[in-house]
């Protein structure tokens, strides 16, 4: 009986399409195959859209770069760098990108920003409580709630309200390179504690 | 736990963070090379780091902008995408392309600066020239990146020009300078770039000019990256220094963003 449920199991796996990998579907963008780009903002709008309205903190203008980073990786697709690592790349432009129209609002806006700014950032700082819903997120929010505080703040401060590494040292008043340190040492907490919930088998590189 | 000691998991960590200095990022491409093995925990780290920023993503983009996007696609030369309507601002930071458009004196000069440095590069011997040229070659091509952003500078008296380019995905960048001043002083001279932030100044560096004009390649750290991500950063300034210790700028500027 068991060995007829593992055919089985086999069956259903070798019969179900395999997942592409970011690094496949770049590499697809460079034939024109517009479902690559599909699955890639399928996969990924979520986040870049998310980060985006996280430091825009306007929808229509996080709409805009979102589509305007993923127009990018189309229309420069044979020059995209090597893209085994879809995350980190997508995670710099967005961010470097916001930044960039931050700056355009021009002086004035920026001044009212930072009246506002203190305000605003608890605003758009969603609680944790409140923003983990879906499939992974109980344990996304056990991962996180098992961190020491001091890698929880930073981690949350960069990636839930949106601040850079420069902002998040003078606000907590610590060196720039402690904030890196808490930052790096946090992930790979996250990482030990998420393995069993990532989508591939990293088991073999613990 | 996999074998790699703390220092060299941080700087995998770091790799896919995006805040490794010059020096650890040689190290982890230098670990990766001889492990390849290790791009697994990459794969691992960066998609650790996706659930992070989705578990605190408390809405989904719109429905129509997929739609939106996959409608730009077919349009093969919409460079803007739809539903854009975001004024121009008057940042001094731009996108090459809004650059070429709003600045085609800037780019005649950049063009000039650039040939001047092919005919200064004539003078040099052979493999100085093809260094010359491929790092002109390197530049032009950054230059095309969607990516890259230039920040114009300027001489006090205008008789100088420089340009700063780089590239944050790509993290490259290029420091090319036309007749700028080189004040006669002691070799042990270094110049500064500083990056404005609102009242403050960055140190970013200390580029090498060795004639009035020239293309340096100025690798800009992924640490540095993080500063010039300043909401504040109004542009750079390039002054001459005694010592590249320095804290804040006390010699004569010698290039400023324009």
């Amino acid at each position: 009986m068991a060995s007829i449920l593992a055919l089985e199991q086999q069956a259903m796996e070798s019969s179900a399409p395999r997942r592409s990998t970011d690094e496949e579907l770049f590499s697809a963008l460079k034939t024109r195959d517009q479902t690559a780009l599909a699955t890639l903002y399928d996969r990924h709008g979520r986040m870049v859209y998310g980060l985006s309205l996280k430091i825009l903190k306007n929808p229509q203008e996080a709409e805009d770069l979102t589509q305007e980073i993923f127009l990018a990786l189309w229309k420069n697709a044979e020059r995209n760098p090597d893209c085994r690592h879809c995350v980190s790349y997508l995670v710099t432009m967005t961010r470097s990108r916001s930044i960039d129209k931050i700056r355009k609002r021009g002086r004035q806006l920026k001044l009212l920003e930072r009246w506002g700014r203190s305000e605003r950032t608890h605003e758009s700082a969603i609680p944790l409580d409140h923003v983990l819903t879906g499939e992974r997120s109980e344990q996304v929010r056990d991962a996180l709630t098992q961190l020491p505080e001091p890698q929880r703040a930073v981690i949350e401060m960069a990636y839930n309200q949106g601040l850079s590494q420069v902002e998040i040292a003078q606000q907590l008043q610590l060196p720039l390179g402690t904030v890196k340190t808490r930052t790096r040492q946090g992930l790979i907490k996250l990482r030990r504690l998420l393995t069993p919930f990532l989508s591939l088998n990293y088991e073999q590189s613990l | 736990m996999n074998n790699l000691s703390d220092e060299q998991n941080e700087l995998l960590a770091g790799f896919v963070t995006g805040d490794l200095d010059p020096a650890e990022l040689e190290q982890c491409r230098h670990l990766l090379a001889t492990h390849p093995e290790l791009d697994a925990e990459i794969g691992a780290l960066e998609e650790s780091l996706g659930l992070v920023i989705n578990s605190f993503v408390s809405m989904d983009p719109p429905v129509a902008l997929r739609q939106r996007l996959m409608a730009a696609v077919e349009q093969p030369d919409a460079g803007i995408p739809l539903g854009h309507t975001e004024a121009e601002g008057s940042s001094s930071v731009v996108s090459i392309a809004q650059w070429k458009q709003r600045s085609q004196w800037d780019w005649r000069l950049l063009a000039n600066g650039v040939a001047a440095v092919l005919v200064v590069g004539m003078g040099f011997q052979t493999f100085q020239l093809q260094h010359q040229l491929s790092q002109t070659e390197a530049m032009l091509t950054a230059f095309q990146s969607p990516n890259a952003r230039l920040f114009p500078l300027a001489s006090p008296d205008s008789s100088g020009r420089g340009v700063m380019m780089f590239d944050p995905v790509l993290q490259q960048a290029s420091f090319v300078v036309h007749d700028m001043p080189m004040p006669e002083t002691p070799s042990t001279y270094v110049y500064q770039l500083w990056v404005v932030a609102g009242s403050r100044l960055i140190p970013c560096g200390g580029p090498k000019p060795v004639q009035p004009s020239l293309v340096i390649d100025f690798p800009i750290t992924p640490s540095r990256y993080s500063e010039l991500y300043e909401p504040d950063l109004e542009g750079f300034i390039l002054t001459l220094e005694e010592s590249p210790n320095v804290e804040q700028p006390t010699g004569p500027v010698i290039l400023q963003s324009v």
